[in-house]
């Protein structure tokens, strides 16, 4: 008995050991982590020396590679390190220089010649030139690409000398999309797989090789991405102020909201209408809105060969439900009127929206009467049905992790059981979803989903390609549209000759969808940023924000308000760990005592 | 061979086999998951069927369902769990990593819990029968009662309304600290709250469990004898029945590690904290099947291995069931 | 066990049975009683009630959609009995089949049986509800369903080792003398044996799977449609109302919960020690 006694002690020894070792080995870990690789800070910097954190919630990087990467946020995270030829200056709708400092585009032979910055460096001292545009261009065409789409209409990309590249291209369309190729370093890029490279070199000297502003020097998975200045960055005039940025990953919107009140995190976008009150009646904070990229929509599953009900298929049906639904009313009870309406496929911002188009107005008694004339006259327990017994009852698929959306599919339900129309809401999560909507037969399942867009391609009408013909079977169509006339219309568009030409493309597709009804648009949340006064000079006029994950001038632009400031650090709690720490060994001590004390 | 050795030969046998039950188990459920995870990740108007065909091929998607199984059964023993197919890394990169700030978690809330659990369980059950005994077991009761999820929240509230605390996350992002001490507060700083909830959970069912095993064996022959030759209750406890009774524990904590790893995931979530229930819950959303398979058979062998351990360890220590 | 006026006195005499019964009979008239105690329909909307704070009309405010709170955790309660009960009762009968035939058939039906019981025991049941709930969908009978099936293990358990002792006894041998089927002898003369330790823990499996509801609610892949507790501190995350401080949105949910549980908890440890009476705490 003796021996048991004391192989207790002898636990409680081991344990404290493990929890102190364990604890170790995890800020060890780190330690060991951080001090590999990075970009030396350039001395004595006269911009100071501050660290911006933003905070992104919802969803996380996938990987910092530009050709495979899917996430929104790696593709911010990327225009702050990586430049393209140009960018796109959604406010004034037009080409801004970037890597590019002047260009020449010949509509009439199909040709553009663009002139690389001769100043233009990598951060390892490598010039930039045009055999880094070529390998760029050659490797987004490939299959494995998710910007392939934005090459499409680019025949070829020569040389003409080091810093100078001539793109043969199709239509005037892709010249849009160039803003969204990220040119990357040949130098480094040749001696991996484009395929697989998670874009930045976790073992070796040089851990990030960029031409932005900011270069990337730590990446942990599933926490964030610190990116510092680039002390090789080449366009004086955009000097950052701040020497660091940091975009930390959030599992929640209110572990985010928590962090920026606590001083974590200096910026968010996408704050939820809750959380407005505590920031604006506080002069540390400033609260702004911007449009949104996001809208919320119905998609009705009008596919000739889909399982669905089939009265859907019927336009009058459709159309009565667009005017039973009260727009105003979901943007003022789902967003707290933080929303707006809108009548097309694109974001309001989107430079191809077609403003002429209105939202169908909120009729309950015309939507009856459109659906009486259907035949659907007849009311059986409040459900609508025709004389062959087809009842307007509808499954509306939602996704689960969306409150809002899940909020937004319940309103629709009541709004719509005033007409007959009986919506049955299910919210499941997006994985469930896709397996409902895109059966394997390559048809539709649903009958109605509610889902959203992030149309973050502001300077093209990407998302008119989603009701193209066959795009079912890509899991991309959730309506099932298929028009011969508007599939012409997209040819027509991507071979357009001039930007007024495919506006007038756009717009006449755009009008076909709203009168066909495939989709129903709903409504655009707005955008509401919050940042803390210690930093000035952000600027909210972007679509989605500052902190939204498109707007690339955010940390060029942004300064400390008082330059003598010193960064809010989290010592200030040094204590509360170290009192933790007391109260382990405490309890251990005391575990092992009062065993002792009873010899 | 011996009984013992018999007796672990038998037990390592069925460990083994549970793993690979595991594995097929672990397989088949994810691949009849719905929803193809192309399809769902990339949902985006710029992909082409070639280029879902070409990501097929890149992920295995596209091989028949039994030259699948044996590639992951292949793989899973080499070590291989594939390429994530969200974080396009190697499965291995991203679960490992996770794992170990689980553990940074789960093991000293365990540890804690159980000690805090021993003390309290062995007052309740010295006194049964009084009212101090009523009370410690209908606060363990209650303790064990809480929603863990909702508990984190109420702490998260607190750290909201008095600003102190971090509420997300194991350090103060992209910080680079002075020295290894400043690293270590800012480390226990992010654990406080979650260490709290995950701890104060666990802790009410180790005083329950403590407790009924040491009643039992305070009602055992041998220690009715050794009281009836006089022995004090303080002497009884401290030296036969504490002993005895925390051999039990051992096995029963063992058999509740799936339980405390449920209040683990629970806690990351609410708490960011970048561990592999953290991981998981993305994964899911995300359908992200090499990682969601890799994790599953990580943290089923991980307690399939401890429960050997603690059989190991137990019939090691207590002779009386080594020939079972 | 054997007579019933008898049991009911110890269970009556038991302080924390009554006090479970007591907590539990209180939430099934809050269920039963939804529609007259809650002042207003839980699904009504009113944009200009975002987040009203408490009030005489609105005793814990209203949501972001402006829907009374009270009126719903009130309705709350309804889902976590149903599931709670539902899925306890498919896991005891579960576990109760499998004890009994994995401990009366003995030989390699017991080994496979405990083999298999092992396995669900080991394995983390949260995050395999969670992917199952996934992939099932998460309507309330296939949340009862994964809830109940993954939980069945430890009844199964117990009962085998009660088996194991009871089917030694003499009326069983003799039986068997009679050439009565297995079935028979399980159901007939062995089951009215286990009942005992079957009340105590069919109450820990309620408890139980009403956590686990809430947690699935709260992870997003269970029902998030339908008026539950985990759902409104779900909301409460995920609309901003916690990180804004709206203590009365999380609190009373959260507090139901935890009661509704410690009440069966309550119940199932009072039973448990009127069939064991080593664990008592208060004599008598």
């Amino acid at each position: 008995m003796m021996k048991n006694h004391r192989y207790s002690t002898r636990l409680a020894i081991v344990s404290a050991i493990v929890i102190s070792a364990l604890i170790l080995l995890g800020s060890g870990g780190q330690a060991i982590v951080q001090s590999g690789g990075g970009v030396a800070q350039p001395a004595a910097a006269s911009s100071g020396n501050q660290t911006f954190t933003t905070g992104w919630f919802g969803t996380y990087i996938d990987t910092l590679n530009p050709f495979t990467s899917y996430s929104q946020l790696t593709s911010w995270i990327n225009s702050n390190q990586l430049l393209p030829l140009v960018n796109f200056d959604p406010a004034n709708h037009t080409i801004q220089p970037a890597l590019a400092s002047s260009w020449t585009i010949n509509y009439s032979n199909h040709t553009a010649i663009f002139n690389l910055n001769p100043n233009a460096v990598w951060s390892d001292g490598v010039n930039v030139t045009s055999q880094d545009v070529v390998y760029t261009y050659n490797i987004a065409k490939r299959n494995y690409t998710f910007i392939s789409e934005y090459t499409a209409a680019v025949t070829n990309v020569t040389a003409l000398g080091p810093h100078q590249v001539m793109i043969a291209f199709n239509g005037v369309l892709w010249e849009m999309f160039a803003a969204y190729v990220y040119i990357v370093p040949y130098h480094i890029w040749k001696n991996v797989d484009p395929a697989t490279y998670p874009g930045y070199n976790s073992n070796g000297t040089t851990y990030f090789v960029g031409d932005g502003p900011f270069v990337l020097t730590k990446y942990v998975v599933n926490q964030y991405a610190k990116l510092e200045k680039n002390p090789k960055w080449f366009i004086p005039s955009q000097q950052p102020k701040i020497s660091t940025v940091i975009f930390q990953e959030f599992g929640s919107q209110s572990s985010a909201i928590s962090a920026l009140q606590s001083g974590a995190v200096q910026g968010l976008s996408r704050i939820l209408p809750a959380n407005i009150g505590q920031f604006q009646n506080n002069s540390n904070y400033k609260v702004t809105q911007s449009p949104s990229l996001e809208y919320m929509y119905l998609a009705f599953n009008v596919d000739p060969n889909g399982t669905g009900n089939p009265t859907l298929h019927n336009l009058t049906v459709r159309q009565a439900i667009a005017h039973a639904l009260n727009m105003t009313y979901l943007a003022d009870t789902v967003y707290h009127g933080y929303a707006n309406t809108l009548a097309s496929v694109l974001a309001p911002t989107n430079q191809y929206y077609d403003h002429n188009l209105q939202p169908y107005s909120y009729n309950v008694s015309l939507a009856k009467q459109m659906l009486d004339q259907a035949g659907f006259n007849k009311t059986v327990n409040g459900v609508r049905e025709n004389s062959t017994g087809a009842k307007l009852a509808y499954t509306l698929l939602v996704p689960s992790g969306d409150t809002e959306a899940v909020n937004l599919a319940q309103l629709v339900a009541s709004n719509l059981s005033s007409i007959g129309v009986k919506i049955t809401v299910q919210a499941e999560t997006t994985g469930s979803m896709a397996a409902t909507i895109w059966s394997s037969n390559g048809t539709l399942g649903q009958d109605i989903d509610l889902w959203d867009w992030f149309d973050n391609v502001q300077a093209a009408p990407q998302l008119l390609s989603v009701f193209l013909s066959g795009q079912v079977v890509t899991g991309t169509s959730d309506s099932g549209f298929t028009n011969s006339t508007y599939d012409s219309l997209w040819t027509q568009l991507l071979n357009a000759s001039t930007p007024a030409e495919a506006k007038n493309i756009s717009n006449q597709m755009q009008q076909m969808l709203y009168n066909q009804l495939p989709y129903l648009s709903l409504v655009a949340p707005t955008s509401i940023n919050v940042w803390s006064t210690a930093y000035t000079n952000i600027n909210s006029s972007f679509p989605g924000g500052p902190f939204g994950g498109m707007d690339y001038l955010t940390f060029i632009q942004v300064e400390p308000a008082n330059a003598n400031s010193t960064p809010a650090g989290s010592n200030n709690y040094v204590l509360y760990g170290i009192g933790a720490a007391i109260l382990i060994i405490v309890g251990v001590v005391a575990a092992v005592r009062v065993r002792g004390r009873d010899k | 061979m011996s009984g013992f050795q018999k007796y672990i030969s038998k037990r390592i046998i069925f460990a083994a086999i549970s793993i690979f039950i595991i594995f097929t188990f672990d397989f088949f459920l994810f691949r009849l998951m719905p929803g193809n995870p192309i399809q769902i990740l990339y949902r985006s108007p710029a992909l082409s069927p070639s280029q879902i065909a070409s990501l097929e091929q890149q992920f295995g998607l596209n091989l028949p369902m039994w030259q699948q199984y044996l590639l992951f059964i292949k793989n899973t023993f080499s070590g291989n769990f594939g390429i994530s197919i969200y974080y396009h890394q190697s499965v291995s990169s991203v679960l490992f990593p996770a794992l170990l700030n689980s553990l940074i978690l789960l093991i000293p809330a365990t540890i804690i819990a159980i000690f805090l659990g021993i003390i309290t369980g062995k007052i309740a059950a010295w006194r049964r029968g009084t009212t101090l005994d009523g009370a410690i077991t209908g606060g363990s009761m209650a303790l064990y009662s809480i929603p863990t999820f909702w508990l984190g929240g109420m702490f998260i509230l607190l750290a909201i309304y008095t600003r102190s605390l971090p509420v997300s996350g194991m350090y103060t992002t992209g910080a680079s600290f002075p020295s290894f001490a400043a690293q270590l507060a800012d480390l226990l700083n992010h654990m406080i709250l979650p260490l709290t909830t995950l701890t104060l959970v666990l802790f009410g069912q180790f005083t329950i469990i403590m407790r009924n095993s040491l009643i039992d064996v305070l009602e055992e022959d041998y220690i009715n004898f050794a009281k009836s030759k006089g022995a004090s209750d303080n002497y009884l406890l401290a030296r036969h029945a504490v002993p005895n009774a925390e051999l039990p524990m051992i096995s029963v904590i063992a058999v509740n590690l799936g339980l405390s790893v449920g209040g683990a995931i629970l806690t990351e979530v609410v708490f960011s904290w970048p561990g592999i229930g953290f991981l998981i819950f993305n994964a899911v959303n995300a359908r992200d099947y090499p990682v969601l398979q890799a994790a599953f058979v990580i943290v089923a062998v991980v307690i399939v291995l401890a429960n050997i351990v603690a059989d190991i360890l137990y019939s090691y220590l207590d002779p009386r069931i080594r020939y079972q | 066990m054997n007579d019933d006026f008898s049991f009911w006195k110890e269970f009556k005499s038991n302080r924390k049975g009554v006090a479970g019964l007591i907590i539990v009979g209180f939430f099934a008239m809050m269920a039963l009683l939804a529609p007259l105690i809650s002042p207003y329909d839980p699904n009504a909307t009113n944009p200009s009630l975002f987040l009203a704070p408490s009030s005489s009309v609105h005793i814990f405010g209203t949501n972001t959609l402006g829907q009374d709170l009270f009126s719903r955790d009130v309705y709350g309660a309804q889902i976590s009995l149903i599931v709670g009960i539902a899925a306890g009762a498919v896991a005891v009968a579960i576990g109760l089949v499998a004890g009994l035939v994995s401990g009366y058939m003995g030989g390699l039906i017991d080994e496979i049986i405990m083999r298999v019981v092992d396995f669900f025991i080991v394995i983390p049941a949260i995050v395999f509800m969670i992917i199952v709930a996934a992939l099932l969908g998460p309507s309330l009978i296939n949340i009862i369903m994964v809830i109940g099936l993954l939980s069945w293990a430890p009844t199964a358990r117990i009962i085998r080792s009660m088996v194991l002792s009871i089917r030694e006894w003499p009326f069983v041998e003799s039986a068997k003398a009679n050439n009565a089927g297995n079935t028979y002898i399980m159901f007939r003369h062995i089951f009215p044996n286990v009942t005992s330790v079957l009340y105590g823990n069919a109450m820990l499996a309620i408890s139980a799977a009403i956590f686990t509801q809430a947690a699935l609610v709260f992870l997003g892949v269970g029902n998030v449609t339908s008026i539950s507790w985990g759902e409104i501190i779900r909301q409460a995350y995920t609309t901003g109302a916690l990180s804004s401080g709206d203590m009365l949105y999380v609190l009373p949910p959260g507090i139901f919960i935890f009661v509704l549980i410690f009440g069966f908890i309550l119940m199932g440890y009072a039973l448990e020690e009127i069939m064991n009476p080593r664990l008592r705490t208060i004599k008598g």
